[in-house]
């Protein structure tokens, strides 16, 4: 029998001794060995702690998220009314569009093409802000404001979230948001300080791009006369999607998600969605919060895995190659560039972003 | 508070044929058991909340297409991981992240003994979690899949897709660190 050659090392990964601890399945069976082999009984006792221990510790170590708040999300997300409730209004402003065009269109169309299908052949066309308004308004009653001074205009939402417009943005939003989410529309640029509130969800339209946050802070850019949208985060963590592609299953499925000093770029003639860095990254974490801001004769590594962490971002580089590149630096309130540009002067390096992620050219130093 | 297997399948086929009290049923008792689990995966909880809001989501709305499973806890807990290894693929900081606490454990290893020694010795279940929370995150993974999800080896190498002997691998290495660990609460805690 196994168990005669077993110590507390094998007894903690044995399945049936486990279930024994825990529910004290097979009892007889496992009483009656320790009687035969009494000298087991430390290797048993010490195992069983050790299990036991670990499963109440385990139990403990628990995300605190509330079960009966996602419920009421999955509820609304399920039935097919209120499935297509956030993005209904998207499906009826294509609708509506298919129903100018169709006049003309009509002759030419054989009966029994879908609707469906005749949306995906449509050309893609651009969506703006009045469209957008239009169509939302037949179902809430909208309230806006344009920002025409110079200075930024705050506005404060039901919610208590704050978006401060640009000169020239205007914002569309209702008195009262909907119980299961909150809808603004939004041309030029604002930005946005979302109050955390994961039951209802955050949703900016902005020409064809949605973005969808819990509670985080960002800023949008939407000018109609422009071939972008340009969204970037200051704090949290947003996702992005674009809209102009009917999608019936999941949105999100399709969406791209930044955090802090990343961005997200809308190219609104090709209708790709492009994460990449902002133009200036700033630090995300205070300096004191830093484990080390002075280095001296390290391996520049150290350096990079501590740049990482004060600007969020990623470093991709051969370790093999920097291994023995060492140098000498502090980290400042600076720009990353600056930073970036000094570290890879020192060591004879050169960097350029990829894909949000800072990749570092290297020959290695001697 | 545990289902049988019997009861479990029971549920899942009543969920596949509509009906929604059994849907919320298999919620109600999956609930704290995966976002547990997702824990060990992320640390973000938004991440964790939105994973399993969509996987329910996704399995009532796809009731149709869905079979009848033998491992209903398997099935869901597999979905789960897929779900929120997907999002961390795109979202690259999040996974710098996950790396940073693996090669921070060695450094951490020593400070925390230091704390732990000055800790009372009534807090034992606390110092127990945080030494597991330095535990690299496979070993994390595996012995929260063994000793509070009760998941046989063989399943959990399916989990983690590695096999069973690197499964018991990796649950004797976190044991045999915990032990060092906490070696002088040894006393308290092991024996």
């Amino acid at each position: 029998m196994k168990y005669k050659f077993f110590q507390t090392q094998d007894f903690i990964k044995d399945d049936a001794f486990i279930l024994w601890v825990k529910y004290g399945k097979n009892d007889a069976f496992f009483q009656a060995f320790l009687s035969e082999n009494p000298e087991k009984q430390i290797f048993i006792d010490e195992a069983s702690n050790f299990i036991k221990k670990v499963a109440e510790a385990e139990k403990l170590r628990q995300p605190n998220i509330n079960q009966a708040k996602v419920w009421s999300l999955i509820n609304d997300n399920i039935d097919v009314e209120s499935e297509t409730a956030t993005f209904g209004f998207l499906r009826q402003f294509r609708s509506s569009k298919w129903v100018k065009f169709s006049w003309a269109a009509a002759a030419v169309i054989v009966l029994g093409i879908g609707l469906n299908s005749l949306l995906l052949i449509n050309n893609p066309k651009k969506i703006n802000y009045s469209e957008l308004v239009a169509t939302a308004e037949k179902q809430i009653r909208l309230i806006e404001k344009i920002n025409n001074s110079n200075a930024p205009l705050s506005i404060k939402l039901e919610d208590g979230s704050v978006v401060t417009l640009s000169k020239n943005a205007k914002l569309s939003y209702p008195r009262h948001f909907e119980p299961n989410k909150r809808q603004v529309f939004l041309s030029g640029e604002a930005f946005f300080e979302i109050n955390k509130n994961p039951q209802k969800p955050f949703f900016v339209y902005s020409n064809e791009v949605i973005t969808k946050v819990l509670g985080t802070s960002f800023t949008i850019q939407a000018f109609e006369d422009s071939q972008e949208v340009i969204v970037s985060v200051k704090t949290g963590r947003v996702s992005v999607f674009h809209q102009s592609k009917v999608t019936f299953a999941d949105p999100e499925e399709e969406a791209l998600i930044i955090t802090p000093n990343q961005q997200i770029v809308f190219s609104r003639k090709e209708e790709i969605l492009t994460k990449s860095l902002v133009e200036t990254p700033i630090l995300i974490k205070d300096l004191s919060q830093l484990t080390k801001t002075s280095f001296e004769d390290i391996p520049v590594s150290e350096v990079l895995k501590a740049i990482e962490q004060a600007y969020g971002v990623h470093t991709i580089y051969d370790a093999d190659q920097l291994s023995h590149c060492i140098i000498t630096t502090t980290l400042a309130n600076e720009s990353l560039y600056s930073k970036l540009d000094i570290i890879c002067k020192t060591i004879g390096a050169s960097y350029k972003i990829v894909d949000a992620q800072i990749v570092i050219q290297s020959t290695g130093c001697d | 508070m545990n289902l049988t297997k019997e009861q479990e399948q029971t549920l899942w086929k009543h969920m596949i044929s509509g009906n929604k009290k059994s849907f919320e049923d298999l919620y109600k008792q999956y609930f704290q058991a995966l976002i547990n689990y997702g824990f060990r995966i992320t640390k973000n909880e938004n991440l964790i909340e939105d994973a399993v809001q969509e996987l329910f989501i996704s399995i009532w709305n796809n009731r149709t297409n869905l079979s009848e499973v033998n491992e209903v806890k398997f099935y869901l807990f597999r979905s789960l991981k897929n779900r929120i290894l997907r999002q961390l693929e795109k979202d690259v900081f999040d996974k710098s992240e996950d790396i940073d606490v693996y090669l921070d454990f060695l450094n951490s290893i020593s400070e925390e003994q230091k704390k732990i020694d000055s800790e009372q010795f009534d807090a034992n279940l606390d110092i127990l979690q945080r030494a597991i929370a330095h535990l690299p995150i496979r070993q994390q993974e595996v012995i929260n899949l063994k000793y509070y999800h009760d998941f046989t080896l063989d399943e959990i190498a399916k989990l983690m897709d590695v096999n069973k002997q690197s499964v018991s691998n990796l649950l004797f290495r976190s044991y045999a660190i915990l032990r060092k660990l906490l070696k002088n609460f040894t006393i308290l805690i092991f024996f």
